[in-house]
């Protein structure tokens, strides 16, 4: 698996005017992995993407692309592939002079685009769409055509700019699904932009989590879920039992004391920290054998979880369990059960009530 | 359509030998006209209405139609009725686009010409055509210069004016012309707006032109003073003695050689003003965040509020001596054209470019496409319909052109325009006629150019 990273990112920097966008970003792929650019609006995920696709200079800092510095070289010589958010197909083309551009421009025979298109075509299921024009394409049509013409010269690097922008959400989950497909049938090394989480951890190996211009957390998505590096990555991906904590060592054992009380925790932090549950690490329990005793306050149903808003000793916390066990009703007792090694994380930062 | 043919048309039409004053003479048996029309304000007037109603219902219409729907449809559901959502939403929506028509008519009727000199008489002289005296027949070029010189600011301020407010016209049409979208915003809306005013422009317009070439076929055979005038009823003497040099003129150009001379000039300044307005246009597109192109846009503009005998004026005393001696050459005329063209030509292509998404070019550049093919296989095509617009434009300024050309033109190398105010200027009935047909000749070069125009494609322009 250890590979010889194929793109490396080196420092960037990047302002507009005096707005600083991207701020020191660094961190390298390896051939054939999908990373995703997580963050919120206006983290610069899209400015990096178009500064990587030779659209935008930076400041500073340095793309190398196997071994090669990028500074200087033209988009349209980098060989990436780009798939935008609103598409961006030619208007005045059909679906298959769009998908053949790429492969016109890279100067193909007439016969072999011809092949490459019908391939490609196939490849996101759109067979026999060729002659259609752009503007009766349904969204998702659209979306197809544009990865297919994205990837018709078969790019070094695809590069996806938050390609599900537009698409509502029943059929999001199955396109990014075939998506994923896609793209590990061909071992496309691909970058994919998006504020979702869900997109993000998907379609990715690996997840890079940008914020205001900055890396906050580099992982796969289960070490960025399970273990989120800060508070803010912990909000961002929706994680929102937080509570104030202090670490204290008794006898070589580490307990962590907190407002529902105190228990035996394994951490190399101490002294102040924020302490994170994660809203699947409850189990029920009974009247005569639980940890955690509240109120059950809202139970909002989500398909197959049912998400509980519980008061426990004036905390406000949330938690999921599977719809199809019996639950307790609005205003009963609730009694809960957990594993603190495996439902807490704690962050070395002091708890605020709100972040700052 | 050329100024001549318009002031010819309403002179067929309304003049002492139009039509109406023959019926009513007709009828009443009248010895003069009844309705004095040539050398009136009225004449004039309404002769500029002909010709500005479309472009205020180009530049208003378009507008209105790339409004986005929903803002009425919200304004009903907010409970407002079709009095109130016209005045309160889309009236001062409305108001740049109807203030930049305004001040773009302004400009022209400022700087009008040949519908004056024709219509309007010795009484109704404006600037422009004391320019033209001065420069002509008195051949006091200080005067006409300073003359030209005090009309030049004036229509340099309100150029300004103008493309100030059309810049702003253009902020919101940006977000909107895209080419999705520019399709179906065309709706029932426009279409019911352009079949009231086609009707009533069709009585403005139409009539005119139908009595003009009427008129040409018709001759009336009255006061026979002059030798040749044909007998009543419908003919094609006056046509037929187009191509007679019966006075043995010095200056007597056949009106197949003045078609030919205006055909040709045409075509340079379709080509020359293309190749001009092109690149111009796409450096305003491109860079329009630039400071330059604050200062270059009016500047672009500034042939618009020029007038044409200003500009005439302007090559005679410029390009008089060497190294840049022009005036003899056959070049100098569509050059001038160009000039004249070019603002139209830029202004017809800039918002099409602009309203090109960048994503559409980066997208491009990310399949390979160097600039050079983007222009090539995106740009151009994407602009193709507003390129043949353009050309349109500069074919028919070019056609019609009269006031620099009166100036600049050489004797035996009139264009049709000037052979046509040749024969107004003339007295007699088989003048007159001469005038009418010559007319309806450069009406229908005129039609025939622009259909054939429109007919060529570029790219993929076809299958919009």
């Amino acid at each position: 698996m250890k590979k010889q990273p194929t793109l490396i990112i080196e420092n960037i920097r990047k302002t507009f005017g005096k707005k600083l966008v991207l701020d020191g970003i660094t961190f390298d792929m390896s051939e054939g992995e999908v990373i995703a650019l997580l963050g919120p609006s206006g983290c610069g995920k899209s400015t990096l993407l178009f500064l990587i696709a030779g659209l935008e200079k930076s400041d500073s800092g340095n793309v190398f692309w196997q071994g090669i510095n990028l500074d200087g070289i033209p988009s349209y010589r980098r060989g990436f592939g780009l798939m935008f958010q609103d598409y961006a197909l030619f208007p005045h083309m059909d679906v298959f002079r769009n998908v053949a551009f790429g492969l016109r421009m890279s100067g193909y025979e007439q016969e072999a685009i011809r092949i490459r298109v019908g391939e490609v075509l196939d490849l996101v299921d759109l067979n026999g769409f060729e002659h259609r024009e752009i503007s009766t394409l349904s969204g998702g049509e659209a979306q197809r055509v544009a990865l297919a013409r994205a990837l018709a010269p078969r790019p070094s690097l695809l590069m996806l700019d938050e390609p599900l922008g537009s698409i509502d959400r029943t059929l999001k989950e199955r396109v990014l699904t075939e998506l994923s497909r896609i793209l590990r049938q061909l071992k496309q090394t691909a970058i994919y932009v998006t504020h979702d989480q869900e997109e993000a951890f998907t379609i990715s190996d690996r997840v890079v989590l940008l914020n205001k211009g900055q890396v906050e957390q580099i992982g796969p998505p289960q070490e960025i879920y399970s273990r989120p590096s800060s508070r803010f990555v912990a909000e961002f991906l929706g994680l929102t039992n937080l509570l104030p904590g202090f670490v204290e060592e008794i006898s070589g054992n580490t307990f962590i004391a907190t407002p529902l009380g105190d228990f035996s925790f394994v951490t190399a932090y101490r002294g102040n920290v924020t302490v994170l549950i994660h809203p699947e690490g409850m189990s029920l329990g009974s009247e005569n054998n639980f940890q955690l005793a509240g109120k059950l306050i809202e139970s909002t149903f989500r398909g197959n979880i049912c998400r509980m808003t519980v008061k426990i000793s004036n905390e406000l916390l949330s938690f999921d369990f599977l719809s199809n066990t019996a639950l307790p009703r609005r205003g009963d007792p609730i009694y809960l059960n957990f594993d603190p090694d495996r439902s807490l994380h704690l962050f070395p930062e002091p708890f605020h009530a709100h972040n700052q | 359509m050329p100024t001549l043919v318009v002031a010819a048309a309403f002179n067929a039409f309304l003049g002492p030998q139009g039509w109406i004053n023959l019926v009513l003479i007709k009828f009443f048996d009248l010895s003069t006209p009844p309705i004095h029309f040539t050398n009136t304000l009225f004449a004039i007037l309404i002769a500029h209405v002909f010709y500005n109603t479309t472009i205020v219902l180009r530049m208003v219409g378009d507008f209105w139609s790339h409004l986005d729907p929903h803002l009425t449809q919200v304004a009903h559901t907010l409970g407002a009725n079709r009095w109130y959502t016209f005045t309160k939403v889309l009236f001062p929506l409305l108001i740049p686009s109807i203030a930049a028509a305004s001040l773009l008519v302004f400009i022209f009727d400022f700087t009008s010409f040949g519908v004056i000199l024709i219509l309007g008489g010795p009484r109704f002289a404006t600037l422009e055509v004391e320019i033209y005296y001065q420069t002509i027949s008195l051949f006091n070029l200080p005067l006409a210069a300073t003359l030209a010189l005090l009309q030049l600011l004036c229509t340099l301020g309100i150029t300004i004016v103008y493309t100030r407010l059309s810049s702003r016209l253009t902020q919101p049409l940006y977000l909107k012309s895209r080419v999705y979208t520019q399709e179906r915003l065309i709706g029932w809306r426009s279409r019911i707006f352009a079949t009231i005013i086609v009707s009533f422009l069709i009585l403005l317009l139409v009539t005119p032109l139908v009595s003009l070439a009427v008129r040409s076929f018709t001759s009336l055979g009255m006061g026979r003073i002059q030798t040749g005038d044909p007998p009543p009823g419908l003919t094609l003497d006056y046509y037929r003695e187009l191509s007679i040099n019966r006075q043995s003129s010095l200056f007597y150009v056949p009106p197949t050689k003045a078609i030919i001379i205006s055909l040709g000039y045409a075509i340079a300044t379709v080509i020359l003003a293309i190749a001009l307005g092109f690149p111009a246009a796409w450096a305003l597109a491109r860079y329009s965040h630039a400071h330059i192109n604050r200062l270059l846009d009016p500047i672009l503009m500034l042939p618009i509020g020029t007038s044409a005998v200003t500009l005439g004026l302007g090559f005679i005393v410029a390009l008089n001596r060497p190294p840049l001696d022009l005036r003899a050459s056959p070049w100098l005329v569509p050059i001038a054209h160009t000039l004249v063209a070019f603002p139209f030509v830029v202004r017809s292509l800039t918002p099409a470019l602009r309203s090109i998404q960048p994503r559409l070019r980066y997208a491009a550049a990310m399949l390979g496409a160097s600039s050079g093919s983007i222009v090539r296989f995106i740009e151009l095509p994407l602009v193709g319909r507003s390129l043949l617009v353009a050309a349109t434009f500069a074919f028919a300024i070019s056609l019609g052109e009269f006031g620099a050309t009166a100036l600049i033109a050489r004797p035996e190398y009139p264009t049709v325009p000037l052979v046509i105010y040749r024969y107004l200027s003339l007295p007699g009935n088989l003048n007159y006629g001469q005038a009418l047909a010559l007319s309806t000749i450069l009406m229908a070069v005129c039609a025939v150019g622009i259909l054939t125009i429109e007919r060529f494609r570029i790219g993929g322009i076809g299958e919009f």
